[in-house]
């Protein structure tokens, strides 16, 4: 589900992003904490002679580390989709990156695509050029959404044809 | 790929590809629990063969079915396929189904990184089962691997060291995630103190397994180091000792029993609980008693070495430690049954497990504070009547513990009831063979029956041949948990939405039964 | 340490009525204790047998009372109590302070069991695969300990002796009352030596000597194997310990020594064939036999055969080198010449070339063993 919506006459603007139950002091305590206990451990044998521990204990850190700076790239990932008289606009965020789409309101079509893996696709077709949006949602979040958009965009259109 | 509109379109949601590719490319965290725990089962039965070929040998004094360096490869091979075959996967499918529906979470936090810490044990197994064919056979100095006997073995052992990198690096992958998501997804208003004990222990669990498995890996790296790299880590000629492996490996041993004991732990915290009508007395004492727990499992692995000739004072030193480990054992078995106490029991099969679970564990807990102290275990120390506590321990506890997990949670995962008469039967002949097998071997220990061999002295014979029969009966008792698992499964009567009244975790009183294939893509909010 | 009369009742009376009594195969406890420790070890047991049990039937009985009475089926409803701090901060307190009075008495024997201190002799016990080495320190003696039950009761056919498995063709003989320090070390592998009677378990590692120690208080002989996997034979490696008194054990003494002085030859001593067949058919039925098979027919790729294998078959300077120094490729051919006389190894080498399929007339004397350099 979007995490807000307003919409007002035939105007829409949506927004999601992540939603994690643990703070960044908490993930930096959480991977500080198996970082010192794995080293701490491998190097104690090390220096009683067996040094090979090291090396695992490194490849595990590193693995860590990964995983954590994962979640830490995508904590702020948010998708900001507007539509205004003309345009329909997407703000999207992924690990730092900021893209930023306009499409001619007019133009523009939405398309669901269902994937292997009983996953849904949500598109936004201009041009030929497709791009995607809703991936911060759940399957009943992209089919809403997708729903909500289509009503706008056909509003517009009648009002046009009128 | 298709694209179809919207409209009409609503079932794409419970959509999946169906055939052997679901499964292979599958990062859905209950598809991955289901091949978790098949997988498990499947190495079970492949264990529990080595374990009966073991038998089969025991049964008379004299050698008549395998020779004894093919005995010494079954023991081995036994214990590390039961270990990382079967009891570890069979917790991690549980985890992978219950984590993210106990929490309120769609999935696991990396699921690609899951499906690949699954498709790693197929071939760790594949290995440890082609080491038997090669030439000088497989690894055959038990599953404790101490060198120099490693060392003198053929490409078996290699073959073995390499099985257990993989499954090492799959426990990595898997503790990452559980970790991750545990701390990570949890649906608003679930805090830490609100999780499910079974969440707990496994947040826990993957704690100690992490800091665990880099020592492992050093220590059958250094092994194959010795044995073709020239190196002398574990030989006295070049300034080496054979005991520095033994201290390695038990500081990765001793926490791995409790790798496998916690999380039964947390299955039976939530079983208890169900079937008495009422909470789980201590929560807090009991998150924190497994985490002491955790904790201690450190700081007592040269308990598992008191013959080797320590210096008196460490021998004193993880003498202490290792009793203090009772406490915060003891408290849980309090809790557990002062959860019982006042309740209103009923006692379907998870609960039956679970009651096993608590009496036979107890009992196993005891004799391993008879084993503590350290001149008594010094007499007992490598005699069977190491083997019988250890059975009580991963037989009698986490086996039964996951029987009573699968018992309990089957109508969620599946949609339909298992025979509860058949379930009961399976409790009973599993309880009284699992005592006629291993509760004897107490007397065959005390008499001084050392283990690992293949043949023994005639005073030995009466026990091993009662044993060895309740080895067969057990072992036969399992294939009727096939035979319900594929019943429930093909014809089982359709579960109601709430089997267990008692059950109140999110994923009993917030998803449908069966459990959809995405749950919680919405988070639930949680007073 | 002592148990007080009560706890010597009960533990008598938990023998005795338990089921199996005084038959010796279904033996339910530790061996009768034969020295001072093992009797501590024994009490020590049998008191935290007691504790345990109190415990277990405390715990138990308020657990089966409670599926007795608490059920749902007699109409039992649930209270929904699911604390009580009173109760948590007591159970854990009392089992801490019953560990803590559970830790004295084993601290204790702990401390005596260590304490080898101002032994009367000195044994040094080495595990080789698969047999036990013990060198007298004090008398010089030294000799070699393997199984003696005859394959074929193994293989099943033969009847098994009364002490199938734990009979050995030189046991180790030791005087009442002294106080007895064992050496442990290996040769090649971990070992264990282990005789339950004694109250005896220490590991042999190999490149390293650990001790330990005891005193029997009786006469008799007491039974123990090796107690760490070492291999393909861990099985068939016992201990035998005789405890003799003080007049038989020095004859026993003086036995050995003349033993070891008649056994002493000339090198240069030609024997004849049969002579040496008949030496070496025995030193290959005590050490080869159990590898390389009565037939010789091996177990390859390990354990190669020797009918008509390469080395036994080829030049009999490389069968000689490879018998007494090892094999370099294969660790699990040792070598024997620390371990066998030249006479030993001419005869058995001799053996290996004229029996078990091969003909090869080959007559090897000790001479050309020591020869060789050994």
């Amino acid at each position: 589900m979007y995490n807000s919506e307003a919409a007002g006459g035939d105007q829409l603007a949506l927004f999601s992003r992540r939603r994690y139950s643990m703070s960044p002091t908490g993930r930096f305590l959480v991977l500080g904490s198996l970082a010192a206990v794995t080293l701490g451990i491998s190097l104690g044998f090390a220096l009683n002679g067996a040094w090979p521990l090291l090396p695992f204990a490194g490849i595990e850190c590193v693995a860590l580390y990964l995983a954590f700076r994962w979640l830490q790239r995508h904590e702020d990932d948010y998708e900001f989709l507007t539509i205004e008289d003309q345009s329909l606009t997407v703000e999207s965020c992924v690990g730092g990156t900021v893209e930023r789409r306009s499409l001619n309101r007019a133009w523009a079509q939405v398309v669901v695509e269902s994937q292997p893996q009983g996953r849904v696709r949500l598109l936004l077709r201009s041009h030929g050029r497709d791009t995607e949006v809703g991936k911060l949602l759940s399957n009943e979040g992209k089919l809403t959404a997708a729903a909500r958009i289509r009503e706008r965009l056909s509003a517009r259109a009648l009002t046009i044809k009128d | 790929m298709q694209a179809v509109d919207a409209h009409g379109h609503d079932h794409a949601h419970d959509h999946a590809p169906s055939g052997i590719m679901r499964y292979v490319t599958t990062t859905n965290h209950k598809d991955i629990g289901t091949l978790y725990l098949w997988f498990s089962f499947a190495m079970f039965l492949v264990g529990g063969a080595m374990a009966l070929t073991i038998r089969a040998e025991l049964f008379q004094p004299g050698l008549q079915v395998v020779n004894p360096d093919f005995f010494n490869q079954m023991t081995t091979l036994h214990g590390l396929i039961m270990v990382f075959g079967a009891i570890m996967p069979a917790f991690v499918g549980f985890a992978n189904w219950q984590i993210p529906m106990m929490i309120g979470a769609p999935d696991m936090a990396f699921p690609r990184m899951n499906n690949w810490s699954f498709w790693l044990l197929p071939p760790a197994a594949l290995l440890l089962i082609i080491s038997m064919l090669v030439p000088g056979g497989s690894a055959a100095a038990g599953w404790t691997l101490y060198p120099p006997l490693t060392v003198q073995h053929g490409m078996g052992m290699d073959l073995v060291i390499f099985a257990i990198h993989i499954l090492g690096m799959s426990s990595i992958m898997g503790s990452i995630n559980i970790i991750t998501t545990i701390l990570n997804m949890r649906a608003p208003g679930m805090t830490l103190m609100k999780m499910p004990l079974f969440v707990w222990t496994w947040l826990i669990t993957a704690y100690l397994l992490i800091a665990v498995m880099p020592v492992l890996a050093g220590a059958v790296t250094m092994t194959l180091t010795d044995r073709h790299f020239g190196t002398h880590f574990f030989n006295a000629a070049g300034g080496g000792d054979p005991v520095l492996f033994q201290h390695i490996f038990w500081f990765f041993g001793h926490p791995e029993v409790y790798v496998i004991a916690i999380p039964a732990f947390g299955v039976v915290s939530q079983v208890l609980p169900a079937f008495s009508r009422k909470p789980l007395f201590g929560y807090t004492s009991m998150v924190y008693a497994t985490a002491s727990i955790a904790i201690l499992s450190f700081l007592v692995w040269a308990h598992h070495m008191y013959t080797v000739g320590m210096p008196v004072e460490a021998q004193l030193y993880y003498m202490f430690a290792t009793m203090l480990i009772a406490v915060p054992t003891g408290v849980k078995v309090f809790n557990w049954v002062a959860t019982m106490w006042k309740g209103s029991l009923s006692f379907e099969t998870p609960m039956l497990f679970a009651i096993g679970f608590l009496f036979l564990f107890t009992l196993g807990g005891f004799t391993c504070l008879v084993l503590a102290r350290s001149p008594v275990d010094a007499q007992l120390h490598v005699t069977y009547y190491l083997v019988a506590p250890v059975h009580y321990v991963m037989v009698a506890g986490a086996l039964f513990a996951a029987f009573a997990g699968v018992y309990f949670w089957l109508p969620k995962w599946i949609g339909k009831m298992y025979d509860e008469t058949l379930g009961q039967w399976h409790f009973w002949l599993s309880m009284i063979f699992f005592n006629v097998t291993f509760f004897v071997q107490h007397f065959l220990g005390l008499a001084g029956m050392p283990r690992r061999i293949p043949d023994y002295a005639l005073q030995f014979a009466d026990f091993n041949m009662i044993s060895s029969i309740g080895a067969f009966g057990f072992g036969l008792s399992q294939l009727l948990f096939l035979y319900i698992l594929l019943k429930a499964i093909r014809s089982g009567e359709k579960a109601p939405e709430r089997p267990w009244e008692g059950a109140d975790t999110l994923e009993w009183t917030h998803l449908p039964t069966p459990a959809p294939y995405h749950s919680f893509e919405t988070a639930p909010t949680v007073k | 340490m002592r148990l007080p009369a009560i706890l010597r009742f009960f533990s008598l009376a938990l023998a005795t009525i338990l089921p199996g009594m005084a038959v010796a195969a279904w033996e339910m406890n530790f061996q009768a204790p034969k020295t001072v420790l093992a009797q501590d070890i024994y009490d020590l047991h049998t008191l935290i047998m007691i504790i345990i049990v109190v415990i277990f039937v405390g715990v138990f009985g308020f657990m089966f009372y409670s599926i007795v009475k608490h059920r749902k089926s007699v109409g039992h409803k649930a209270s929904h109590f699911h604390e009580n701090t009173t109760v948590e901060v007591i159970w854990t307190v009392v089992p801490f302070l019953i560990l803590v009075g559970m830790a004295w008495p084993a601290t204790k024997t702990l401390l005596a069991m260590r304490d080898t201190s101002a032994p009367d002799m000195t044994i040094k016990a080495t595990g080789y695969q698969w047999k036990w080495g013990y060198e007298y320190l004090d008398d010089d003696i030294r000799f070699y300990s393997t199984l003696a039950t005859p394959r074929d009761q193994i293989e099943g056919a033969a009847a098994k002796n009364e002490n199938y498995l734990l009979e050995v063709d030189n046991p180790v003989v030791v005087p009442v009352g002294k106080k007895v320090r064992v050496l442990v070390t290996a040769n090649d592998v971990l070992h264990a030596w282990y005789v339950p009677a004694l109250a005896v378990k220490q590991d042999a590692v190999p490149g390293f000597i650990r001790d330990t120690w005891f005193k029997a208080e009786e006469t008799g002989v007491f039974r123990g194997q090796c107690a760490e996997l070492c291999g393909k034979e861990h099985g068939f490696m016992p201990i035998v310990v005789k405890v003799v008194s003080e007049a038989e054990y020095r004859q026993w003494v003086a036995e050995q020594k003349a033993a070891a002085g008649a056994a002493a030859f000339d090198p240069s001593k030609t024997y004849d064939k049969a002579e040496l067949m008949a030496k070496g058919e025995q030193i290959y039925n005590t050490h080869c036999v159990a590898c390389h098979q009565p037939d010789g027919s091996g177990m390859p790729p390990t354990f190669p055969a020797i009918k008509g294998g390469k080395i036994t078959t080829g030049p009999v300077a490389k069968h000689i080198d490879i018998v007494v120094n090892g094999s370099t490729k294969n660790p699990m051919m040792v070598a024997w010449g620390p371990q066998l006389s030249a006479l030993e190894i001419a005869a058995v080498v001799t053996y290996q070339r004229n029996a078990l399929g091969n003909k090869l007339g080959t007559v090897v004397q000790p001479s050309e063993i020591v020869a060789a350099g050994n």
